[in-house]
């Protein structure tokens, strides 16, 4: 019976989300109703509950998390000023010049942008709203301006100082303190290790992005024109170095380990507001509306967190976690257990957002993976960049939703889902290839934290 | 509040420079430390009520878009009913007694003996209270799309 109430936790929640009830109340409210379901069933204690406001405090009190409202304010900063606008507008003269200009500019203002964002969903939107316009103005064919645009989007989970990333560390701690290890060397997970465990994969993806976007250029340059645009070399300057300067320090200084990931998220964050105060743009106004907007994405961030934390404690209550191993375990020959659980993730990933995914699946999914002696560091790779790639995939990719809502946003009626598919589908094709690799070859991942 | 967004930044950075020149024990470097914490986990607390009151909670929004308003309103309204209510009540209710004792003995912050840990208790208080309010507010407002209107 137990075992039944925990199997049917997950469909639950996933049959109920289409709904459109808000994604955090729906998951910690089937839990809920799971819970009075096993009480009545007898196979639930509803004082297990006691445990729920001693998460909610647990969390407040965890000091991983911090760098996020950090991280925040500076993708706000950046979006409610003009910066990545100009930001934007001036590597477009500067690289506009040439075919597919438009699409270097989008995938370098994308990567400045997005690990800023908890959200997948809300990165595309931003993104898209930004760079899909002008494109699609200056006559790019429309599935791949849109594909790049969605593509380029889903990097801030794999990109440092990523805010998902943030959260895998934080969930991967767990996981590696549930997996008593032989002769108890249990070593710290730590978030520098897992940011240089990402430096492989990400450049991989990103020389793949670059490849599908300079083929283009070469093969079909009618596709991508070149869009003159007239704009001081100064000025272009002023536009791109400072925001360039800021990112580029801000993860050198956490890379190198010279200061903590929330001291770095904090100078960035001070930085950022200095140069958008010479740039006059900072008024108490649009200050005002910065902190509103990092206070109420930050509110709903973690408001996902504790839901997650209220399924977990029911369905471990259920002794789901012990199911769940055992499947993993003794069900799949040892070879298949990593592939088949990075498929359910892809799975997921058609659903939920990165932030559910990382607190729901990971913990109960990952201690049997390094129970069976997978490097905990690889596994925290992978989940990150199989959430990446399975919300760039068609049909259900979650990032290929909110694309749809900015093409309807900007009234881009000639767009449609099949738009979007067809161009989304290089660079689905990239993320695959290099999973793949890092499946096969985990020393593309394990090797630069190795080294110090 | 959310002006307390601008006091982590603040807190959190100037952990770096303290801790540089003054070292990490120091009784500055530790205040900065634990009541950034607080200031953090106030920032998000308040935050997930004020996305409740406004609506801006993450949505799976694909199919919502094609529901007629009674629907919507329906959906709502349950919502708020068998989800987010009792789950509130849940946390006030084995909550109460965690924070009444932080609160009566004026416990320090936990190995740093920094005074008024109970603050972070409030906090917790303060959201289960607005969430409370923000979602009564919203299930109000749902059930104002029953009440028969004219021209419809």
């Amino acid at each position: 019976m137990a075992a039944l109430l925990a199997a049917l936790m997950f469909p639950t929640v996933l049959a109920i989300l289409p709904l459109g009830f808000p994604v955090a109340f729906t998951v910690l409210g089937v839990a809920l109703v799971y819970a009075v379901l096993g009480q009545l069933a007898g196979v639930f204690d509803l004082h297990l509950l006691s445990a729920l406001p001693i998460r909610v405090l647990n969390l407040m009190d965890n000091d991983i998390l911090q760098a996020i409202p950090l991280f925040i304010y500076v993708g706000a900063v950046m979006e409610r000023t003009q910066m990545a606008r100009d930001l934007l507008g001036s590597l477009a003269s500067a690289l506009g010049r040439r075919p597919a200009g438009l699409a270097l500019a989008t995938l370098v203002v994308g990567l400045l942008l997005a690990p800023t964002t908890g959200a997948i969903g809300a990165t595309v939107v931003a993104l898209g709203l930004l760079a899909l316009p002008p494109m699609l103005s200056a006559g790019y064919d429309r599935s791949f301006a849109a594909g790049i645009a969605t593509a380029v989007g889903t990097l801030g989970v794999v990109l440092p100082p990523s805010i998902i990333l943030i959260l895998v560390t934080d969930q991967m701690r767990i996981a590696v303190a549930a997996v008593q290890l032989p002769g108890g060397a249990t070593s710290a997970f730590l978030m520098r290790k897992l940011y240089l465990g990402m430096v492989g994969p990400v450049a991989l993806v990103v020389v793949g992005y670059l490849a599908v976007v300079l083929w283009r250029a070469v093969r079909r340059p009618d596709t991508v024109p070149a869009h003159p645009y007239a704009q001081s070399a100064g000025r272009a300057l002023l536009n791109i170095v400072p925001p360039l300067a800021i990112f580029a320090v801000t993860l050198y200084a956490i890379l190198s380990g010279r200061v903590y990931t929330v001291e770095a998220a904090g100078g960035a964050a001070i930085a950022i507001t200095a140069w958008a105060l010479v740039r006059r743009e900072l008024t108490l106004r649009a200050l005002g509306d910065v902190v509103r907007l990092v206070t109420r994405i930050s509110g709903a961030l973690f408001l996902l967190i504790m839901a997650a934390g209220t399924f977990s404690l029911v369905f471990r209550g259920f002794g789901g976690d012990r199911l769940a191993r055992d499947l993993i375990t003794t069900t799949l020959p040892p070879e298949a257990a990593v592939p088949a659980v990075f498929a359910a993730l892809v799975v997921f990933g058609f659903f939920l957002d990165a932030i559910e995914i990382v607190f729901l699946v990971v913990p109960v999914a990952v201690p049997p993976l390094i129970a069976l002696g997978g490097d905990p560091l690889w596994l925290g790779v992978l989940v990150a960049l199989t959430l990446q790639t399975s919300f760039l995939l068609p049909p259900a990719g979650f990032a290929i939703f909110f694309m749809d809502q900015v093409r309807r946003n900007i009234g881009a009626d000639e767009i449609t889902m099949f738009t979007i598919y067809r161009g989304v589908l290089p660079f689905a094709a990239v993320q695959i290839v290099v999973l793949g690799a890092v499946l096969t070859w985990p020393v593309i991942a394990t090797w630069l934290p190795g080294q110090n | 509040m959310a002006w307390l967004v601008l006091a982590v930044v603040v807190a959190l950075f100037a952990q770096w420079p303290v801790r540089e020149w003054f070292g990490s024990v120091t009784r500055l470097h530790i205040a900065l430390n634990d009541y950034g914490q607080l200031f953090h986990a106030t920032v998000f607390l308040v935050g997930a009520a004020y996305a409740l009151a406004i609506d801006r909670h993450v949505r799976l929004d694909a199919f919502r878009s094609r529901f007629g308003a009674r629907w919507r309103a329906t959906i709502e309204v349950g919502g708020h009913i068998l989800f987010v209510l009792p789950w509130l009540a849940v946390l006030a209710y084995f909550g109460a007694d965690v924070v009444a004792r932080s609160v009566s003995t004026w416990e320090t912050f936990p190995e740093t003996g920094t005074p008024g840990y109970p603050l972070m208790r409030l906090a917790f208080v303060v959201f289960v209270v607005l969430m409370a309010v923000a979602s009564v507010a919203r299930l109000l407002r749902a059930t104002a799309l029953f009440a028969p209107q004219k021209g419809t």
